[in-house]
């Protein structure tokens, strides 16, 4: 309908949106949308090739991430490097500019988004304490990553 | 036991209770439409009647500066006035439940209640938005309520009578009057409009510019009073304009009488709560395809466009009536 | 009737955002307009000055949600002029295909909403259903839809891949001709156009006076886009032009910014067509060396100017902001001022009004002192226009 006849074409249009399109919202939560790839959803911390070097935490605008260190002499007198991470989730605004700066790729984020809590406290993030470097970091602390 | 039988029609059926049965399912039905009109999926059928418990649950509080009494009042005078005029309306049968001539005007007048009702509660409120609203109210009477006026004597004129009852028996059979008054019945329904303040029309609740206008200060049980004569006056509305250009519960001519009287009667209903539910789609229908006018672009179009064609159909009318008899 | 005092928010159906706008009105005449801002300050500006410049990016995108990445761009611009560092031409080619869907996605918004101001709810409804085509689209290349998190100091953070150029291209043929249908309705649709025609009319040389920016500045007839003037990025390597309308009222606003979509459309795909491979970032250095640079960037209601002073650290001294909105409000003001109470949501919408971004100043003042100041609205436009 030429649209000069401005109303009744909008009502067309509303009639054609009622009898013949499929809706364009979903049913929540019995539908879900599927996020892409690289949503960043829930955060991941893989510490096989973590180093402790910091990088994260120092770049991590909401200061979410600490860093805890630990020097532990072994029995043969080396000295060892151990530690964890503490992730502060609910200060997390999901940038992801701690898995950009990790060299190591320890952190990625999964396509969780479900991720509402109930108490401030469900959102510490405890990674476990194990060896997680066995030498002193030395990556490139000059550039920005 | 006298009593019992008026107040009983007025209470419950087609009263207060049936109107705001009716009315809860009309609303739902109005806005499921503009959903689907608007590729959304729209609210489950409950809706409006979790809407208006919520609401009935609130606290209420009065201004402190509003006058009290008018505050209270307005929103009880626009309901009683709604629900007093279904009596007069048909709705199982040709005849309503009183009827005597001249009950057309008395229901056009009780119709105007709401809108004056919303002033002085507006007013009263000392509210900067109820006051522009309560203003908007007004002017917007100017505009719709003589086309409206006109409109409705038109299909008078054609029955030959004053009396809403008269004019569904003279339809009955299948001669419905919107045929000879098309234009009439098109001004009907676009001043039906203005009445229910709605899209394009309802400028004087406004809600993006004036919050909600002369309902602003209104909270809890005055505010469910308020929604309840707006869905009231929906279901009202469109009764008469059933009933006075679409036969009211006449579906061609069968006859109710021969089904008996709780039957008949049962089938009229659901002819007439058809023919409402019609009225309804095209009410959202409108409000989904145009946008708000300002209040005196309103008022200009509708004296004008609404004014002009109801006074051509008048005279279209009783052209035909005196020449021909109809 | 005697004047009545008319307040506009904080809160209220009409803004987007708290601002208090006061208007003095005559039955339904605006006889004078007023206006407090501040609500929604955060001190952005000083944070920034106690953070590196790494968490400074983000910092800075969460100035507005809408134009986030215009802030990012012209951030890491100003950063990267105190540097001798070269961005990427493949990384400039992707910066500007999202700054170009970001000026999209605003425009899409701003479109509904302006609909729901004036009552038109349905094209609210249609105008945000298409927009998710471009929302998805940035959740595929980014991973977020608001705050992209895309532009980084040296490049871009993600590259897009050919999968994803498929379904970019995809998009936003559909887009583009939703968008000229947008320009249709506008244009044709009776009830619509009762209400932005001859609404908040500002001619060009008040806006000229003014200092008014981007589309409220083009739809009087001024062609000025930063764009052209000051290119950047890859902006003189594709093939688009500017878009004006001598109109000068909301409706001249509308078809520029549906314009502005469906050019935005179109420079993307060249730019999909044009981007050489190679590398994404380039290395950029933590500690920038002293000295202090300004960028401007075309952001969606206007000129955005960021100001960086480092002083061979890894924290910057001093990071400025001038937001268009701002720019804009004198002019915002001037419109409602002498129109009707039911434009004044649309004509204060119309120069597309973020507060977010505007509330950006901050003015030390002597704590010891004890006393308070208040800020009349022209000291602090002068205030503005000084820094």
């Amino acid at each position: 309908m030429p649209r000069r006849f401005g109303i009744a074409a909008m009502a067309m249009e509303l009639m054609e949106s009622l009898l013949v399109r499929k809706r364009a919202t979903v049913l929540y939560p019995a539908e879900r949308l599927e996020p892409p790839e690289r949503f960043r959803g829930r955060l991941q911390y893989d510490s096989s090739e973590c180093t402790l070097c910091g990088l994260c935490q120092r770049d991590c605008p909401a200061d979410v991430i600490k860093v805890v260190r630990k020097r532990v002499e072994r029995e043969d007198g080396t000295k060892e490097l151990t530690g964890h991470l503490e992730f502060e989730m609910d200060r997390c605004i999901f940038c992801g500019q701690c898995a950009h700066s990790c060299h190591k790729g320890s952190i990625s984020f999964s396509r969780e988004f479900e991720l509402a809590q109930d108490a401030r406290e469900k959102f510490m993030m405890h990674t476990r304490t194990e060896d997680v470097a066995d030498e002193e970091c030395d990556v490139d602390e000059e550039t920005v990553p | 036991m006298q009593v019992l039988r008026p107040l009983f029609h007025i209470m419950v059926f087609p009263g207060f209770l049936f109107l705001v049965a009716f009315g809860l399912f009309a609303s739902w039905v109005d806005r499921k439409l503009i959903a689907k009109f608007q590729n959304r999926v729209g609210p489950p059928i409950l809706q409006p009647l979790a809407d208006l418990i919520k609401l009935l649950a609130k606290e209420d509080i009065v201004p402190e500066h509003a006058n009290r009494t008018m505050f209270v009042v307005a929103p009880l005078i626009a309901l009683a006035g709604v629900i007093a005029s279904i009596v007069y309306i048909p709705v199982w049968a040709p005849e309503a439940v009183e009827s005597f001539q001249g009950d057309l005007i008395v229901v056009v007048y009780l119709l105007t209640l709401p809108a004056f009702a919303l002033f002085l509660g507006g007013w009263y409120s000392t509210n900067p938005f109820a006051t522009i609203g309560s203003t908007r109210v007004l002017s917007q009477l100017f505009g719709y309520e003589v086309p409206f006026f006109l409109a409705c004597l038109g299909p008078a004129i054609a029955a030959g009578s004053w009396s809403i009852s008269d004019v569904t028996l003279a339809q009955f059979g299948g001669h419905w009057l919107i045929a000879l008054a098309p234009l009439s019945f098109i001004v009907a329904m676009v001043a039906l409009i203005g009445k229910l303040e709605r899209v394009p029309f309802d400028i004087p609740q406004a809600n993006t510019e004036i919050v909600s206008g002369p309902e602003v200060e209104y909270t809890g049980r005055r505010l469910a009073v308020w929604k309840l004569t707006f869905l009231t006056e929906t279901i009202v509305g469109s009764a008469l304009i059933a009933a006075l250009f679409l036969g009211g519960p006449d579906f061609w001519g069968i006859s109710y009488q021969a089904m008996g009287p709780w039957v008949g009667g049962l089938v009229g209903m659901i002819v007439l709560g058809v023919k409402i539910l019609l009225i309804v789609f095209f009410l959202s229908l409108a409000q989904a395809a145009m946008a708000r006018l300002r209040i005196e672009q309103m008022v200009q179009w509708c004296l004008l466009w609404l004014g002009i064609p109801a006074l051509i159909n008048i005279g279209a009318i009783a052209v035909m009536v005196h020449q021909l008899g109809v | 009737m005697a004047k009545l005092s008319f307040p506009v928010g904080p809160q209220h159906p009409a803004l987007k955002e708290p601002e208090n706008l006061r208007f003095s009105v005559d039955g339904e005449l605006v006889v004078d307009a007023d206006i407090r801002l501040g609500y929604v300050h955060r001190s952005i500006e000083r944070s920034c000055s106690e953070r590196n410049y790494v968490q400074d990016l983000y910092l800075c995108e969460r100035v507005c949600g809408i134009c986030s990445n215009a802030h990012t761009l012209a951030y890491c611009m100003a950063v990267e002029k105190l540097t001798e560092v070269e961005v990427p031409v493949r990384a400039q080619y992707i910066r500007m295909i999202v700054h170009e869907f970001e000026r999209i996605h605003s425009h899409l918004l701003w479109l509904g909403v302006s609909g729901y101001e004036v009552g038109f709810e349905s094209l609210l409804m249609y105008v945000w259903r298409d927009r998710e085509i471009i929302q998805d689209i940035l959740e595929m290349v980014s991973g977020n839809r608001g705050h992209y998190a895309m532009t980084t100091l040296g490049g871009v953070r993600y590259d897009i891949t050919p999968e994803m150029e498929a379904r970019i291209r995809e998009g936003l043929q559909i887009l583009r001709e939703r968008a000229e249908y947008y320009a249709d309705i506008c244009t044709t649709e009776a009830t619509f156009l009762k209400r932005v025609r001859d609404v908040g009319t500002i001619s060009g040389d008040r806006c000229r006076e003014l200092g008014a920016a981007g589309p409220t500045l083009r739809a009087s007839g001024i062609s000025f886009d930063i764009r052209t003037e000051f290119p950047y990025l890859q902006y003189d390597q594709v093939d688009w032009q500017v878009y004006t309308s001598e109109l000068c009222d909301v409706l001249g606003r509308t078809l520029v910014r549906v314009q502005e979509v469906v050019e935005a459309c179109d420079i993307s795909l060249q730019a999909l067509d044009q981007m050489p491979d190679g590398e994404i970032q380039a290395r950029f250095p933590r500690r920038v060396p002293e000295g202090e640079a300004t960028a401007r960037v075309e952001a969606q209601r206007g000129e955005l100017i960021y100001y960086v002073r480092s002083d061979g650290s890894d924290v910057p001294v001093r990071v400025k902001i001038r937001t268009p909105t701002l720019a804009n409000l004198p002019a915002a003001m001037e419109m409602v001022t002498g129109g009707y109470v039911a434009d004044i949501p649309i004509a204060f919408m119309s120069i597309d009004p973020c507060f977010s971004c505007t509330d950006r100043m901050v003015v030390l003042d002597d704590v010891g002192s004890g006393e308070s100041r208040t800020m009349t609205w022209p000291e602090l436009v002068r205030l503005g226009r000084q820094q």
